[in-house]
């Protein structure tokens, strides 16, 4: 294990840069230190004067707990916003509770709870409730030329109307973990957690290149709304730009919050984008109809 | 009879893509997405009062041949909607 990011995850905290944000992890737990050092050891790290935007710690509770079905908790600026749960989802646990900290405490961007992909700095943003297929989609599709920008998190600049990449560990849940971990002999996957309220999850490793280019923002040209169908092939059909901007608009997190700005930013993003329904079961198919997106040939 | 119309102090935004306009109320926050007919009907509440008989007449201005019950039943529910919505406002007199 490398000593150094463990050494600070259980002391004073390992200070990295993810995306635009800074953020402290703590933690003492053997699970997060494992996923830890496997998921995140790319990020830049920060300097102990940096400011930190997001403290958030994984630590284990006090008395029987530590032993009788033992739990962990997620501390963020030292409250707890969720309650505890098993200490075997500790990993998974602290990348559901990040997401939660960048979601909730980022208004500085319009936020849609979307995967992102790029190429040329050109992005698609991939918006899709659970299970759709999404997070497979763009766990094939990075290790296929195509750069993650976030799994979980679109955030566009009001000023710019740029996407920041905010690239996190990829979520897999069930199959998806065995199918991507066949796809691709590089893919490193994290820490496995069995039964969780998703099913049994594991994390994918952001490429290290990906990751040296987290403050290269992207301009969204395309809008995918991604459905997985057993046995169907690849197929990209226009959607009705109506139609994608309340599904966009539903998926955001703080549409509300932002009101007739988030309003003006979603009809630019769908002025600007082309917008499809996609159905797949294969990932190689899949990824030949996003060359072909690229390449301008649909 | 009853009409109805948008208020005047209701600003609405409109973007639209072919047959799909998406309406932000300024007022509730919220977000309508509408197609057609329905947008045309409530571009003509915004410049005047109609009752559900006017909207009929407009209609078939429009270009829409059999307007029957089935028809003007939905234009009640659509009214109805948008009253719900606080996007338009019954006018008594």
């Amino acid at each position: 294990m490398n000593s150094r990011l463990s050494t600070e995850l259980q002391n004073e905290g390992l200070k990295i840069r993810i995306g635009p944000f800074s953020v402290s992890v703590q933690s003492q737990l053997k699970t997060v230190l494992l996923g830890m050092e496997q998921l995140y050891r790319d990020y830049p790290s920060l300097d102990a004067q940096d400011f930190i935007d997001f403290h958030v710690a994984i630590k284990a509770p006090g008395g029987l707990r530590r032993w009788y079905h033992p739990q962990a908790l997620f501390y963020f600026d030292g409250r707890q916003p969720f309650k505890p749960l098993p200490y075997s989802q500790a990993f998974a646990f602290f990348e559901w509770g990040l997401n939660w900290c960048f979601a909730q405490h980022s208004n500085q961007y319009l936020i849609f709870h979307a995967a992102v992909i790029a190429r040329d700095n050109k992005a698609v943003i991939l918006p899709a409730p659970p299970g759709s297929g999404k997070s497979t989609l763009c766990a094939g599709l990075i290790h296929r030329g195509w750069r993650l920008l976030s799994d979980e998190l679109c955030m566009i600049n009001p000023q710019t109307g740029l996407i920041h990449p905010v690239p996190r560990p990829v979520s897999l849940k069930n199959q998806s973990i065995d199918i991507i971990r066949n796809y691709d002999a590089a893919a490193e996957i994290g820490p496995i957690a069995h039964d969780t309220a998703k099913g049994t999850v594991a994390h994918l490793k952001v490429p290290h290149e990906m990751i040296t280019l987290q403050e290269q923002t992207a301009m969204p040209t395309w809008v995918v709304l991604p459905k997985y169908v057993p046995e169907a092939a690849a197929t990209l059909i226009d959607m009705d730009k109506g139609d994608m901007f309340m599904e966009v608009a539903l998926n955001a997190f703080n549409y509300s919050v932002l009101g007739a700005t988030a309003y003006d930013m979603t009809a630019d993003l769908m002025d600007r984008c082309h917008c499809y329904r996609f159905s797949y079961s294969r990932l190689d198919d899949a990824v030949k109809v996003f060359d072909q997106l690229f390449e301008g040939k649909v | 009879m009853e009409t109805w119309r948008v208020p005047e102090q209701v600003k609405l935004s409109w973007r639209c893509w072919g047959d799909s306009c998406v309406c932000y109320h300024h007022g509730t926050g919220d977000t309508h997405l509408f197609k057609q007919p329905y947008i045309s009907i409530l571009e003509q509440l915004q410049n005047q009062a109609m009752s559900v008989e006017d909207i009929c007449a407009f209609l078939q201005q429009q270009g829409m041949e059999s307007i029957d019950e089935e028809v003007r039943e939905l234009i009640e529910i659509f009214l109805k909607e948008l009253l719900r919505l606080s996007i338009i406002e019954k006018v008594e007199g």
